[in-house]
């Protein structure tokens, strides 16, 4: 099956660097070929008079120890190293590919084996193996490349492997298998015009590696019959003569790396043009830029008051385009606030904005932030906080809890551990043993049953719900006057759903908390919210309590 | 005698017995020509059951019998066979996964028929175009690439490609979840017709229970692996008897349009 | 799982794979070395040989006996410390790889240290600061290294500061046990050729993990805890994210120890490698099947340790990934807009 879209070449080609890169692979290929012909000198004609000499007119980049043009050896030495490589890479390939497709369908064993025979390849080192293969067949050129090419196989059997065994797992295979399509079918119509640009980019690369190899190899001395010339042995002879040459080992080295430069950046461009991707819909591109007027709300003055937003203006996209217009509100002590609108309305926005937690790219670019304490403590200006002086407001003055609860804590490490570590880091005067006493303690006073277990579980091994009382419970845990939820029970089930929100309304009478609740879910509001602020297009067009907006909020049923 | 009967399902992730159960115990019929629609939450199973009614996943325990033939005891060859017949067939949820990037339109709809071998070339690219007329979209549509339509199209696209075998039954994993309010319409009216005309049965997984008012004929509530409450869409949706079914009801008042998009 | 029977399952799984690899790794060798190996006896013994001498020798070799037999007879020897005599200077194997490995051993550790401690200390400040100008030379330097092969960088040391500046020798050995501080004139040119390729494969791997992990929710949930930058990379990112460089790290090993065949030559040093050439161009079978043979099991080796290690830091891949609780992923949350 071809693709529509021009083919992998064609679009690796469009980069500039890749074109330079394939550029300098023909002109070696011109080389390899051509390479004796078109040296300016007889490669091995030797001149006892013009012994070791540097770059001169006649000898554009010197001779070498027997009077040889260096410049005439390294284009004549093209072939043989470019010879060895091609050898070493086709052997891989064919020894590698099919072997690596068989083992997804072959059953169990032949890939248990397989695989066991591919790491037993992989133990061993080229050089090593290609030392020991010489020296057991003899010292020649082909002896050398074909124990590099056996070596390198493993290497086209897992890439093979890999790429097709992902392939396997897409939903579009599935739905072949699901037509009754046969493994054949499915191979020729999905998976193979998919491998190979991936095949491609592994031997631009292996042939990188196995040009290194082949020098390497020429620099001991195997696979090397004098007096023809190769990279590697030029090299080696440069080492032995270094004190009057030292710049000269610079010509065959830098040859080398160009080289295998190229094929490595040609393998990057192919690569990185690959994957096909439908551009996602830009989610900056929803805040709306338009000035218009803004709709007066009246900001209702609140007793107590803990936050204070006013003027809050945030941009996106590096600045460049303005999400959120102006927003005012105060969220009071004791009292739940709803933050509500849909998708793109800029409440989420607002949340970061007032936690210091907004994404690369976002910042809070104009408007005033207060975090306001009890009576004589001045108010804290979170919009001119920086990281470390966040760290002690995050967890003492202010809790944040988000959706997907079990996300935002480490995947590796218990979580009445991460508990522990939170309350200590704010707490340094608590000893270890006190600290996972308090951690139970408030594990038990988020209602989680047995809070013993659930200290030494994992975060993917709770539940939803458990997992948010974790949240939870790690977000009081520094005694906090103001407790932010942004999409606390979203990915929760409707009955646990309503279990946490009892918690949270449970805390706020309790502690005297002050909780912005940002949802896109009117029940929640309705169930618990005693003032609302409704989010549209980056502003906020309804402020005042539940019953007074609800009527505006609720349509009529579809 | 039901189209489809699923009796005491039961599905778990691993092998070994204590893996946990996704799936507990689920009884299901669908009778030709009917709509069901099955609502759960993330987390219900309900992806689960639609893959194992299906056949992708295999069932720990339990039966599925379709139109005759007992799903859970078919291997290899014969469950090959039954799937190139394409009584039953499978809608994805996500049509940008469920689609390969590198086939034309008329290509993926085909593929049904390809990999069962069934007429020649010709034979298969009049019953593709036929089958992308039958959803509503344009034969121009045949040649482009999935990336390269909007995102009804392409959900219209994998209902032509399920439709194109003549099935029994469809079974639709959120045919609409990921659709404006205006596509989805179209989709569930389209699927009402297709019904009408060919009498197909639909199972219809959704985690949205006002979305299937007016569109299926039954309902049934799956909430952790089990089924909690089944009836007629009409006994469920006006009198929910499970405590769960209840507060799904209640948690779906909508965002009126203060915005000016049709049709919040 | 946990217990007895699940630590057992551990240690047999762990073990079971270099176990067999080691089998087909060390059965090659032989195979390899008595199918090319040309008859030794016809080689030490010289042209002139009878058929009788040859058989003769070839009986005390051990080379007339069933081919299965001969492999497990070796490598039953070999695990115990016999590793045979060199057909032609008859020293046992083992004395002669005994007095060369330390050599190579030293040096390995010494540019394994280099490039973990320098490959980690780039890979993590590249990773902080990303897009900076930092990151960008990080970058660079890592690809051009990539294709830098040792025995080069290894040249350009030396013609620098042996050469050049005179600073450091450019040939020669002492031992580590006999005195460290001469040990390190002599081994630290070498090593750092080595390690180059090394560190700058960790660093570019090291960089990748980081950056795909900072932007992981638990890193956002860590500073919405008020936890400092530190303490989250240290004890919580690095945790999670070191498996891939650490795997990286496995795999330098057999690269590194290639790297040192070239590094012998050029640094006139007297490891095992040199004794590989060495017996090489004499086909010498005996020697080289022990070199091969020590270097498969340093292989190997390094290879469980790094398992174990890596088996040790990711514990949700010990309990396995597949719950059937999935990330929910709703379009209004995570990233710029609302």
């Amino acid at each position: 099956m071809s693709a529509r879209r021009p083919g992998a070449f064609r679009r690796a080609l469009r980069l500039t660097s890749a074109r330079i890169a394939l550029g300098i692979i023909l002109l070696i290929v011109v080389l390899a070929f051509f390479g004796g012909v078109l040296a300016p000198q007889n490669p091995l004609a030797q001149n006892t008079n013009v012994v070791l000499q540097g770059p001169s007119s006649h000898h554009w980049l010197g001779t070498d120890y027997l009077g040889r043009d260096v410049l005439s050896r390294l284009m004549a030495g093209t072939g043989r190293s470019v010879a060895g490589a091609l050898e070493a890479v086709g052997i891989g390939l064919l020894l590698g590919v099919l072997p690596g497709l068989a083992s997804l369908w072959l059953g169990r064993t032949y890939e248990w084996i397989s695989l066991r025979i591919v790491d037993a390849f992989m133990t061993l080192p080229y050089v090593v193996f290609a030392v020991a293969v010489t020296g057991f067949f003899g010292n020649s050129l082909i002896a050398a490349m074909t124990a590099v090419g056996v070596l390198i196989s493993p290497l086209y059997f897992r890439v093979t492997r890999a790429a097709a065994l992902g392939l396997t797992r897409t939903q579009y295979v599935e739905a072949a298998e699901l037509f009754g399509s046969s493994r054949r079918r499915v191979l020729r119509t999905h998976l193979w015009s998919k491998i190979l640009p991936t095949l491609a980019v592994t031997t631009a690369q292996a042939l990188a590696s196995a040009l290194l190899i082949v020098s390497s190899l020429a620099f001991l001395g195997l696979g090397v019959e004098p007096p023809l010339p190769t990279w590697g042995e030029l090299l080696s002879s440069d080492l032995d003569y270094l004190a009057q040459q030292p710049w000269a080992p610079l010509f065959p080295g830098l040859l080398i790396m160009l080289v295998a430069g190229a094929l490595n950046a040609f393998a990057d461009a192919i690569r990185d043009t690959g994957t096909t991707q439908v551009v996602a819909a830009d989610p900056a591109e929803d805040a709306s830029a338009e000035a218009d007027e803004p709709i007066a709300v009246g900001i209702a003055p609140v007793a107590q008051p803990v936050l204070r937003v006013e003027g809050l203006r945030v941009t996106v996209n590096g600045g460049g385009t303005e999400a959120v217009h102006g927003v005012s509100f105060e969220v009071g002590r004791g009292e739940i606030v709803g933050l509500v609108g849909e998708s793109g309305s800029g409440k989420s926005l607002t949340c970061r904005a007032v936690t210091g937690l907004l994404a690369p790219g976002c910042a809070l670019s104009s408007g005033t932030v207060e975090l306001l304490g009890e009576d004589e403590t001045p108010p804290v200006d979170l919009a001119a906080l920086d990281r470390a002086a966040w760290n002690k407001v995050r967890g003492p003055r202010i809790g944040i809890v988000f959706q997907d609860p079990a996300s935002y804590l480490n995947p590796s490490i218990p979580v009445g551990k991460q508990l522990v570590e939170t309350i200590r880091v704010h707490d340094k005067t608590l000893s270890r043993t006190a600290a996972r006493q308090r951690a139970i303690e408030l594990f038990a006073s988020v209602g989680l049953r047995d809070a013993e277990t659930v200290y030494r579980q994992y975060p993917h091994e709770l539940s939803g719900g458990m997992a948010q009382r974790v949240l939870i419970a790690i977000a009081i845990s520094g005694d906090p006057d103001l407790l932010i939820a942004d999409e606390a029970t979203s990915a929760l089930d409707v009955l646990v759903q309503a279990e946490v929100l009892d918690l949270l309304r449970g805390l706020v009478r309790d502690r005297g908390l002050a909780l912005l609740l940002v949802t896109h879910d009117l029940a929640v509001v309705a169930e618990l919210c005693d003032r609302v602020l409704v989010c549209d297009r980056g502003r906020i067009v309804e402020q005042g309590p539940v019953a007074n907006v609800w009527s505006e909020l609720v349509g009529a049923e579809s | 005698m039901s189209l489809l009967s699923v009796s005491e399902l039961t599905v778990a992730y691993g092998d070994h017995r204590h893996a946990p159960a996704v799936l507990q115990g689920i009884d299901l019929d669908v009778q030709s020509g009917e709509i069901l629609g099955v609502i759960g939450e993330t987390g219900s199973g309900k992806t689960t059951l639609a893959r194992t009614i299906a056949g992708l996943v295999p069932a720990r325990g339990g039966r599925i019998e379709f139109d005759g033939v007992e799903l859970s005891a078919l291997r290899g060859k014969g469950l090959r066979e039954f799937r190139r017949r394409g009584r039953l067939q499978l809608v994805f949820q996500d049509p940008l996964r469920a689609l390969d990037p590198d086939l034309t339109v008329a290509e993926s709809i085909a593929e049904p028929l390809d990999a069962a071998g069934t007429g020649d070339r010709a034979e298969r690219a009049e019953r593709a175009a036929k089958a992308l007329e039958a959803v509503g979209l344009g034969a121009e549509l045949g040649d482009r690439l999935p990336g390269r339509i909007s995102g009804g199209q392409r959900q219209r696209v994998l209902l032509a490609r399920a439709l194109v075998t003549e099935p029994r039954l469809l079974i639709c994993d959120e045919p609409v979840s990921a659709l404006d309010a205006a596509n989805r319409a179209h989709v569930l009216r389209l699927l009402l017709d297709l019904r009408d005309k060919t009498g197909v049965a639909v199972l219809v997984i959704s985690h949205d229970l006002q979305s299937l008012a007016g569109f299926a004929d039954r309902v049934a509530v799956l909430y952790q692996g089990r089924i909690v409450e089944q009836g007629s869409a009409r006994q469920v949706l006006d009198d929910p008897q499970h405590p769960y079914t209840q507060r799904l009801l209640a948690a779906t008042p909508r965002l009126r349009a203060l915005t000016s998009s049709p049709g919040a | 799982m946990s217990g007895f029977t699940g630590a057992l399952r551990a240690a047999v799984r762990l073990v079971s794979v270099p176990v067999t690899v080691f089998l087909i790794a060390t059965f090659s060798t032989y195979a390899l070395g008595a199918l090319g190996g040309a008859n030794p006896a016809a080689t030490v013994l010289g042209q002139d040989a009878t058929a009788g001498q040859i058989a003769q020798l070839n009986h005390q070799f051990g080379l007339d006996k069933p081919f299965l037999v001969q492999y497990f007879d070796w490598l039953g020897h070999a695990l115990t410390g016999n590793l045979g005599v060199s057909y032609f200077t008859s020293i046992p194997v083992a004395t002669s790889i005994g007095q060369a490995f330390p050599v190579d051993l030293s040096l390995a550790l010494l540019a394994l240290g280099l490039a973990v401690v320098f490959g980690g200390a780039a890979g993590i400040t590249a990773a902080l600061r990303r897009g900076g100008w930092f990151d960008r030379a990080v970058s660079a330097v890592c690809s051009g290294l990539a294709t830098v092969p040792p025995f080069l960088v290894g040249i350009t040391l030396i013609v620098l500061f042996a050469v050049v500046f005179r600073l450091l020798p450019s040939g020669g050995y002492v031992p580590f046990t006999q005195d460290p501080g001469q040990w390190l004139r002599f081994a630290i040119l070498p090593s750092i050729a080595l390690s180059a390729e090394g560190a700058a494969a960790i660093a570019r791997q090291l960089r990748t993990s980081l950056v795909g992990a900072l932007q992981e929710n638990y890193v956002l949930g860590a500073a919405a805890r008020g936890l400092s930058v530190r303490r989250t990379l240290f004890r919580h990112v690095l945790r999670n994210a070191a498996g891939p460089a650490l795997t990286v790290l496995g795999v330098q090993i057999p690269l590194l120890i290639g790297g040192a065949v070239v590094a012998e030559k050029m640094f006139a040093l007297p490891g095992v490698a040199q004794l590989a050439l060495q017996a090489g161009s004499e086909r010498d079978v005996p020697v080289i099947q022990g070199a091969l043979l020590v270097t498969i099991g340093v292989v190997l080796v390094s290879n469980i340790i790094v398992n174990a290690v890596l088996f040790r830091i990711t514990p949700q891949a010990r309990r396995g990934t597949r719950s059937a609780r999935r990330r929910v992923t709703l379009p209004s949350v995570g990233g710029a807009a609302a």
